[in-house]
């Protein structure tokens, strides 16, 4: 039997090669930002930020939990502060790997999304600002809920990763809410 | 350097001895000069041995010191290296003071294969009630995926269908996933194995917490083949405005060219277990992704012989389909067309060289205080070889949590087959 493996296929990948070389694009897992690089960014024009570390106590685990579904994974966690801004990086995990995903909150309310390491095979989709800037201005609803003020549309094909960026930014209010009390 | 005190000790007690010896006594008075010459030979090769034995431990004592002054150097070296790396991202006080070099960022360990090891899975139990009665355990499927380095990764997924596999039970262990992706840099990955196709809305995404209703839809079940898996490679290629295109050559369908079966597309999976690869197929999908909560996409795939050419005549397939998922606010529409043009004589006999079917699913989901409760309704209208009908599902989804998912609905299938179904399902994912 002679097998009949498409002659166009091959085509269709040399386009698909020829056609998308040089294009913006991205692939799926990756370090997209360093920690510098969101940082600047995320306190441009504030100065200066100032680097803590805050110790989660029980009473944040429980607050975790309603929040992520599960205590966090360390509890000593680094953030940095510039007035009434705060910055947090944090990882959640997708469907199997974790999302490490930067952000920053002024005054209570979401003022910046970035996601720094995308380790999944599915789903990079969350790291495009198209996605993120949706966070902005979004604030914490009061426990036991802690609910995020707006709804955050998701992509299809990427909700478990929507879903981790979502938990995530109601804990970075929740923490921010800490430092800033 | 100095000698050991015991050393010292025993020099001096033999130089104490010798001297004695040397001192006429009562009772050396009575040995001759040639005895006591020789107990001097004795003494001195005593001593000539133990001097040898210190200069053996001063240079093993030398030696020593030289190597721990070479780790403190390293170790001090080793510190000015971290130092460094922590200033690479300098934050500072208003002193001027760095400050964020003493807390390490939450990344993970990447040495072991636990730490490159994941596992998650999902599962769905389904209670059937009406036309038919039944309840199953539908399938439980593991993921165990695998990172060997930044670059490239494993996936896999393996699943057991209706609970209880074997000779003569109705269940079935089956390898969904497995292939190994490549991240080859500008927005490229390819991948190579065994993998889900790129086709439809749930054919790549069905874990029962992500979908409507207890069964999947006949649509992305009679037209397209869900769950559709094939052996062979594939390249993606993902841009920044939210547009992803795949395109991937693999194994085809292999489906009977008569009996009751005849072009049933579902039938023809061979699901990569010793499959004939005499006829390959190739698909390409685009999707566009680029506006949050919304998404269309559309795939196109050709095989050179659908019957892989087990029939006199050649039935040389093309199966295309599109769809668009919103999910704006509480609002959601998911609805899929999907076509298949079947060429021969034996299939246009049959009446089965085109099949298609479309459905559209509206929904709205409610955030509570005790979860989400969302409410569908689908229409779907299939010209299949298994199915030629319209079918009306409408019921709710509950999620307590996000990935645990209670169902009910109610299923009509109208015309020849005329059935109501009544189903309640519960579904997992970890």
């Amino acid at each position: 039997m002679t097998s009949r493996f498409p002659r166009f296929l091959i085509i269709g990948w040399l386009a698909l090669l020829i056609g998308g070389a040089g294009s913006s694009a991205y692939g799926q897992a990756g370090t997209y930002l360093s920690t510098t690089e969101f940082l600047a960014e995320g306190f441009s024009g504030k100065g200066t930020p100032s680097a803590g570390a805050y110790t989660l106590s029980s009473t944040d685990q429980a607050a975790a939990k309603a929040i992520l579904g599960h205590a966090y994974g360390t509890s000593r966690l680094r953030y940095w502060r510039s007035g009434d801004r705060s910055a947090w990086i944090l990882e959640e995990i997708g469907k199997t790997r974790p999302i490490t995903t930067g952000f920053v909150v002024d005054g209570g309310k979401i003022h910046l999304v970035r996601v720094l390491i995308y380790r999944e095979s599915h789903g990079g989709e969350v790291k495009n600002k198209f996605f993120t800037k949706q966070f902005d201005g979004a604030k914490l609803g009061s426990a036991p809920r802690y609910d995020l003020s707006r709804r955050i549309n998701s992509i299809s094909g990427a909700t478990l990763s929507v879903n981790a960026l979502r938990k995530l930014s109601r804990f970075a209010l929740y923490l921010d809410g800490k430092v800033s009390g | 350097m100095k000698p050991t005190k015991p050393l010292l000790f025993q020099i001096g007690l033999l130089a104490v001895a010798g001297i004695a010896l040397m001192i006429p006594t009562p009772q050396a008075q009575g040995q001759t000069l040639e005895e006591i010459a020789a107990e001097m030979r004795s003494m001195k090769e005593r001593i000539s041995e133990l001097e040898t034995k210190l200069e053996v431990t001063e240079s093993k004592l030398a030696s020593a010191e030289a190597k721990a002054e070479s780790a403190k150097q390293s170790a001090d070296t080793a510190v000015q290296v971290a130092s460094t790396a922590s200033a690479g991202s300098i934050i500072t006080d208003e002193k001027g003071v760095i400050v964020n070099g003493d807390i390490p960022l939450p990344v993970i360990p990447q040495e072991g294969w636990w730490n490159k090891t994941s596992i998650g899975g999902y599962g769905e139990m389904h209670l059937t009630l009406g036309d038919k009665e039944e309840i199953d355990f539908h399938r439980f499927v593991l993921f165990v995926d695998h990172q060997f380095d930044d670059r490239i990764r494993l996936v896999t997924e393996l699943e057991l269908e209706h609970s209880l596999a074997g000779d003569g039970k109705p269940g079935e262990v089956e390898l969904e996933q497995a292939y190994v992706e490549m991240d080859l840099g500008s927005g490229y990955a390819a991948r190579a194995g065994l993998f889900l196709l790129p086709v439809g809305i749930i054919n790549e995404y069905h874990e029962p917490n992500t979908f409507f209703g207890t069964e999947r839809n006949f649509v992305e079940s009679e037209i397209i083949p869900t769950t559709w898996w094939e052996g062979g490679v594939g390249l993606t290629k993902r841009f920044d405005n939210g547009l992803s295109l795949d395109l991937s050559g693999h194994s085809g369908l292999d489906v009977d060219a008569d009996g009751s079966n005849a072009f049933r597309i579902r039938g023809g999976r061979q699901k990569v277990a010793e499959a004939s690869a005499g006829d390959w197929g190739s698909t390409l999908n685009a999707e566009y992704n680029g506006i949050p909560g919304f998404g269309i996409g559309g795939s196109i795939q050709y095989q050179s012989d659908l019957t892989q050419t087990t029939s006199p005549e050649s039935n040389a397939a093309w199966m295309a389909e599109t769809h668009i998922d919103v999910q704006m606010g509480g609002f959601g529409l998911s609805a899929l067309y999907g076509h298949w043009d079947i060429s021969g004589a034996t299939p246009a006999a049959l009446g089965l060289a085109e099949q298609s079917g479309f459905y559209i699913e509206p929904s709205y989901t409610f955030n509570t205080s005790i979860g989400d409760i969302g409410f569908f309704t689908r229409w779907s209208k299939l010209e299949a070889q298994k199915l030629d009908s319209n079918v009306y599902d409408v019921g709710m989804n509950y999620w307590p949590t996000e990935n645990v998912v209670l169902k009910a609905d109610y299923t009509r299938i109208d015309e020849a087959v005329d059935q109501d179904f009544i189903n309640f399902g519960v579904g997992f994912q970890f």
